[in-house]
Order: structure tokens, then C-alpha cells, then sequence
């Protein structure tokens, strides 16, 4: 008996999911219980096994569509067994594989109707570039025949105009909204329509501290097995000066404003497809080779996919460096439910007047954004000024 | 071993586990297709527990049950359409449509219920048995709980309660190695749970929970010790749920589990050793087999029958039957 495979409702919140993967493709022999499908919720990546054994005689969905619960998304049959029907969907992604120029146009046009012609008819629309979808089929219930084709070759050439009227629309690849990347979306979208963002912005010294990374690498490296990053000492500096002012600490809830306790400092970490921001939690309470060797654990399961939902919840403040990939200056946006967030450019040895003299210092700039709902200009500057202090002066985290 | 048991009731046994482990994959498909509502915490792989330790009792014996309890309603005998109905939530089930999966209560079966909180059926089990004590009937409760609930103060506390007045209470920890995604070694303080029995005096034992034979065998002492008066036993039976905590847990609980530690225990699968017991002993054939197979999926289809084919309960009756008139006879 043919089995009809859903998309399955995996959660009891779960409404809709995308098809990410097809484990098995058309025509391939599956187990029960073998895995078939990859989907995609906002919650999870799950490989669906599948409900029967037989052929997967039909996929009704393609790769990257977001279907509801319940949607049949494939048939599992035997050979030569009838199938249910059911209304499949076109891939949102035109295939790459080479087709007749005539079905591909067919394929891009707005109503995807099936074009009933014979197909030798096919075979000289397709060498004479006749648009398929333009002609009207004289053969049995409408279907075009190698007349039809001919005929209006013959009126191109005579008219000297083209048939194929629609031009091409440019194959431009579709990236459907998905996974990580709706998520990021929208949540980007709720913080810069709903915060009120200010940016401020200072140059500073970087020497004492490229020095103090200098000069405790090695230790760090003995202690954790880990290098040392510009990125761990920022996290202790910023966990630092967050002790120090509290309202840069908090998140607005309705219409009070909560001060945290914990300091969890979140890290920004770029993936293939998207933003990920795993948490340093207790970041103030922290050494550095602790902070350094948790960023280090975080990194790799960001990469690898594994961070738990513990991993990336609970930050309190965001960092988002860009000093290596060459950027001067970023102005992030806040990672809601944060007031704040410090985006970090990269070092460069500039000219730098200090006393009348002009010396080569390296400098970074460092711009924090602030929910001005929550924090004043003077409260972010304050706070802004307290880091500039200790990353000039690092002996600022012992006192 | 087997030979203790009789032909007859080793393979209503099997029939028993083979009916959880079908009725189980049948809800997780009606939950996918969004059929059925509530959560699903599927039992598959714990089976020779439930059928093992419910067995030796009585149909007036009491049960009480976890979230995760289908396999031990049917081990107590519960009937599959009204077990169906109730998770379809529809007024023809055991709690008319208004339990759903996690709170099928029976009765007149002596299932007194289950129980959504940790740990919570446990004192339930040590009232029962105080009724039973009272009313100076040989019957005797048991209390299914897994291994999380261990850490709970009402584990300790019923233990207590029940070693100090001996009561005829049998606690049966379903002992699946995790609670929720938590290893038990890194939760639970000794080595085994049972070893927790000696600080209330009691004896107890962990044991092979995908060998039925054997939680059978250690069960019957149980409760014969409990019907003799000589008070409670805590049996630890270690299994392994085949699927995640809950229908829709990914990879069936890869996230804290390996891949090797999860086939290791395919291998150990109740189900299969106990077949391959049957087939040594010639108590079943391949024919066999398939009937009593086509027979259970055969009656689990007229379960789903019977509560597709049942009423919603109306609006108007959500506060009734919030409360059970029970006799002193436990009627």
C-alpha cells in the first residue's frame, strides 16, 4: 500500500517546517526507520525517519520550502503501484540542469501550466526557439502537434518578428528565508524598528594592551591550551566596566527598567550562513584563561552546530569585533533584549599627537550602541570613557 | 528460568510488549499528523519493565503511573480504545476526553493514575497502601517512577513512610539512564538507586530491566513479601527509552546521547531477547509471531477506529467529574 509522508508536527507549538534536506531521492529504495528528510523548525533540525519501507516514488516538495503540519511531502511506494495524488509545489531555485530553452521558459513564467505537445513537437520548438507556452495545440484536447510548431515557425520567419515575446527573466538564484537566517531577520528587525538606537564612538591606544596580551600568552597558552585573542581580553575589560555601571546591565521589561545581576557577555561569531552570539556567562567573575578557553569551546560548537540553547541565551551585553577582517569602525545593532552593544574595529598604527609631539601609536576605535530608552548620552559616555581607560591602562582590572 | 512461568502467560507477555511497542508507534504517527494534541512520551524500549512488574498483580492491586506510562496501562490491563480515545482527548476515554495522554486513571482497574510532576506519584502509592493496611485486604500498590524522581524529597520520604509501617508498597524505579537529557551518574549520588533502600531499611535490588524474566521473578517476591505484610521493596529495573524524552526530542535524544550508546541498546532490545527466549523454548514460530503481530496491529486499528469515531467532550462538562466517590472497599 502507497504511504503518504507528512510533514510531521514534531512540537506542540509547531506549525510549519522547511523541507532542509532530501536524505533520499526519487526512484531510491528507503527502510523503515531509515532517515529521509531533513527539516527545519524554529526550534530545531531534526532528520525525519521514514514511516514506511518501499520506493520513494514521488518527493512533492523540494528543498528549502516551508510547508504546514500535516502536508503530505512524499509518496513511499512499490513499483508499479498506483499512487494518491496530491498537488505538488515547483522548486522555488530554477534547477541548473540543462532543459529545452522552451520548457525553461514555461518553468519561469507566472502560471506554471503543465504544456501538453507531442514530442517531436518539443524537439523542434526547442532547435527552432518557439516559445511553447505561446501556441495553441490542434491535436487531440488541445495538445500541440508538429503542424502547430511549424506553422509558426513559418509566421516568425515571414513576419520576421519573434514568437517568444515574454523575454527571459534573469535566472537569478533565490536564497529562500529560513532557519538561522529568519530568525536573524526578524529579530534584527524588532530591535532597529523598536530601539532607539545612539551611537558613540572613541579612538584608542591600543599599546599596553597588545603588550599585556604580550606578556601573558604564553601563561594563558600553558594554563588552557588555548592562544590568546584581543576578543578575550576585550570580554574581561567590557565584564569590568559593566560591574562598575550597572545601567548598561539591563533590559527594559514593560514599563520598568531591571538592573542584572549576572554579567553574561555574548560574542559575536560569523558562520557560513549567518550570526551566531554564544554567552560568556559570569564573564566578571572570569579569569582570562577561563574566558579565553570558554569563547574557544563556544567557537567550536558554533561551527560544528552544536551550541545548546543555553549557550546562546541569557546575554546580558553583546561584543562584536571586526578587527580582523580589516573593518575601521562597526555601529552594531543592539541584540535584543540587551540595552547595548560595543562593536570593535581593527588595530592600525597612526600618527598620534600627544604632548606637542607626534608619536606612531596603534590605535582601534571602539563605538558602542545604546537603547536610548534606557541609557542618557552621558551614562553611555561614562561608560564608553571607563573602557577606553583600562584597555589604556589594564592595570584598572585589579583595583 | 522461563520454565517458572507457564507457556500460556509468557506469551501473553509477549503479546502485552508487542501491544505497548505497537500502540506507541501508532500515537507518535497520530501526534506527527497532528491527530492527537498533547505531548507523547513514548515508553518504546522499557517494555519488559511494565509488563514484568505488572504481571504478578492482581486486577484490584493498585498502580500508579508517570508521564510516561502508556506501557504500564496496558501491562495493568487498561483497554486500548479507551486508552486511544483519551489521547485524542475525546469523552469516550478513560477520563472523558480531559486527561490526554499523561493522566489515564482507571479505577476500577487500579490505576489510581499518573502523574505530570516528578516524583509525585510516590506519596499517592504510600496513601494507597495506607488504605490497603486499613481495610486489612491482601492487595498492594505499585509505584512506577523513574530515575529523576530519585532526587526527589517525596522519593524519600514515601521510602520512609512505607519501610516504617510496612506497608504493602512496591516502588519500581523505571531506570532509563537519563532524566529528561541529565545522565543519572551525574545526578544521582551512589552508585545504584537500589542502594538508596538501605537507609530505610528495606531491601532492594537493580536489575536487568530488558530481561523480563527477571524483573518478573524479582516483582513476584516483591509482592509476595508486600501481600505477607513484611512491608515495601524498591525495585531499580535499568532500560533505555528507544525514542527522545518527547515525541519531536531530535535525533531521539542525539543531543545528549551517542550514537554508539543508543545502538548498544537497539541490541538490547526487551522485545527481541525475549523472543529469542520464546523461539529456544519453542513456545512460538515464525506463524505465530506474524498472527499475534496482525492481531495486536489489528486491534490498535480499531482502537484509533473507535476514537476517531467518538464525540468531543462538550464545553459545559469541563467541570465535571473533577472528583471520584470511592468506596471503603476501594470499589
Amino acid at each position: 500500500m502507497a504511504t503518504t509522508v507528512i510533514m510531521p508536527k514534531l512540537g506542540l507549538t509547531m506549525k510549519e517546517g522547511t523541507i532542509e534536506k532530501w536524505l533520499k531521492q526519487e526512484g531510491d529504495r528507503v527502510k523503515k526507520g531509515e532517515p529521509l528528510v531533513e527539516i527545519i523548525t524554529e526550534k530545531l533540525n531534526f532528520q525525519y525517519e521514514s514511516p514506511a519501507s518501499g520506493i520513494l516514488r514521488k518527493i512533492l516538495h523540494p528543498e528549502g520550502k516551508v510547508v504546514p503540519v500535516t502536508t503530505p511531502i512524499a509518496i513511499i511506494a512499490e513499483e508499479g503501484e498506483a499512487l494518491p495524488e496530491f498537488e505538488a509545489s515547483a522548486p522555488d531555485v530554477p534547477k541548473e540542469a540543462p532543459m529545452p530553452a522552451a520548457a525553461v521558459r514555461s518553468e519561469t513564467k507566472k502560471h506554471r501550466e503543465r504544456i501538453f505537445a507531442s514530442p517531436v513537437a518539443r524537439k523542434i520548438a526547442q532547435e527552432k526557439g518557439i516559445d511553447l507556452s505561446l501556441l495553441k495545440g490542434s491535436g487531440p484536447e488541445g495538445r500541440i502537434i508538429q503542424t502547430d510548431v511549424l506553422k509558426a515557425a513559418e509566421r516568425v520567419q515571414a513576419e520576421g518578428v519573434g514568437l517568444s515575446v515574454p523575454t527571459e527573466e534573469p535566472a537569478d538564484k533565490l536564497i529562500p528565508l529560513k532557519g538561522i537566517r529568519k530568525i536573524i531577520a526578524q529579530r534584527m528587525t524588532d530591535s532597529f524598528r523598536d530601539t532607539p538606537h545612539f551611537y558613540l564612538s572613541v579612538e584608542v591606544d591600543m599599546s599596553a594592551v597588545q603588550d599585556l596580551k604580550e606578556r601573558v600568552q604564553d601563561e594563558v597558552e600553558k594554563r588552557a591550551k588555548v592562544r590568546l585573542t584581543l576578543t578575550d581580553i576585550f570580554v574581561k575589560v567590557v565584564a569590568s566596566a559593566l560591574k562598575d555601571h550597572p545601567i548598561i546591565n539591563s533590559r527594559i521589561e514593560g514599563d520598568q527598567i531591571r538592573l542584572l545581576e549576572e554579567i553574561n557577555v555574548g560574542v559575536a561569531i560569523a558562520l557560513a550562513d549567518g550570526l551566531i552570539v554564544p554567552v560568556v556567562r559570569h564573564a566578571d567573575q572570569k579569569s582570562l584563561t577561563e574566558i579565553a578557553s570558554a569563547i574557544r569551546t563556544l567557537t567550536k560548537k558554533a561551527r560544528r552546530g552544536k551550541l545548546s540553547l543555553e549557550d546562546v541565551g541569557g546575554g546580558t551585553f553583546t561584543l562584536s569585533n571586526m578587527g580582523m577582517l580589516g573593518i575601521d569602525k562597526i555601529n552594531p545593532i543592539i541584540n535584543p533584549p540587551e540595552c547595548s552593544i560595543l562593536g570593535v574595529g581593527r588595530t592600525v598604527e597612526k600618527p598620534v599627537v600627544q604632548k606637542g609631539e607626534i608619536k606612531i601609536k596603534p590605535m582601534a576605535w571602539f563605538s558602542l550602541s545604546s537603547d536610548h530608552r534606557i541609557v542618557d548620552g552621558a551614562a553611555a559616555g561614562l561608560f564608553l570613557s571607563h573602557i577606553q581607560k583600562i584597555i589604556e591602562n589594564p592595570a584598572f582590572l585589579l583595583v | 528460568m522461563t520454565s517458572r512461568i507457564d507457556k500460556k502467560r509468557c506469551l501473553k507477555m509477549y503479546e502485552q510488549m508487542l501491544t505497548i511497542r505497537t500502540f506507541e508507534e501508532k500515537a507518535i504517527e497520530l501526534f506527527e499528523h497532528n491527530l492527537i494534541r498533547g505531548n507523547i512520551h513514548p515508553c518504546i524500549g522499557q517494555e519488559a519493565v511494565s509488563v514484568g512488574a505488572c504481571t504478578p498483580l492482581r486486577r484490584d492491586d493498585f498502580m500508579v503511573n508517570t508521564h510516561r506510562g502508556h506501557g504500564n496501562c496496558i501491562a495493568k490491563g487498561a483497554d486500548l480504545k479507551l486508552m486511544m480515545a483519551e489521547l485524542f482527548g475525546k469523552s469516550t476515554g478513560y477520563c472523558k476526553g480531559k486527561g490526554g495522554s499523561m493522566h489515564i486513571a482507571d479505577f476500577k482497574g487500579g490505576n489510581l493514575g499518573a502523574n505530570g510532576i516528578v516524583g509525585g506519584g510516590l506519596p499517592i502509592a504510600v496513601g494507597a497502601g495506607i488504605g490497603i493496611q486499613n481495610r486489612g485486604t491482601d492487595q498492594v500498590a505499585v509505584c512506577f517512577f523513574g530515575d529523576g524522581a530519585t532526587n526527589q524529597g517525596t522519593f524519600h520520604e514515601s521510602l520512609n513512610l512505607a519501610a516504617l509501617w510496612k506497608l504493602p508498597v512496591i516502588f519500581v524505579c523505571e531506570n532509563n539512564l537519563y532524566g529528561l537529557s541529565t545522565p543519572v551518574r551525574e545526578a544521582v549520588s551512589v552508585v545504584n538507586i537500589s542502594d538508596r533502600a538501605m537507609a530505610y531499611g528495606i531491601p532492594g535490588m537493580s536489575i536487568d530491566g530488558n530481561d523480563i524474566i527477571a524483573v518478573h521473578t524479582k516483582m513476584m517476591e516483591a509482592v509476595d513479601r508486600a501481600r505477607a505484610g513484611e512491608g515495601p521493596t524498591l525495585l531499580d529495573c535499568i532500560t533505555y527509552r528507544f525514542f527522545g524524552h518527547f515525541t519531536g526530542d531530535p535525533g531521539k535524544g542525539i543531543t545528549y546521547r551517542s550514537k554508539e550508546e543508543m545502538g548498544q541498546w537497539l541490541e538490547r532490545c526487551p522485545i527481541k531477547r525475549f523472543r529469542e527466549r520464546l523461539i529456544k523454548e519453542k513456545w512460538i514460530t515464525e506463524k505465530t509471531e506474524k498472527t499475534m503481530e496482525a492481531d495486536v496491529k489489528a486491534s490498535i486499528e480499531e482502537a484509533v477506529q473507535f476514537a476517531k469515531e467518538s464525540p468531543l467532550p462538550l464545553p459545559e462538562e469541563a467541570l465535571q467529574d473533577l472528583f471520584f466517590e470511592v468506596s471503603p472497599n476501594g470499589e
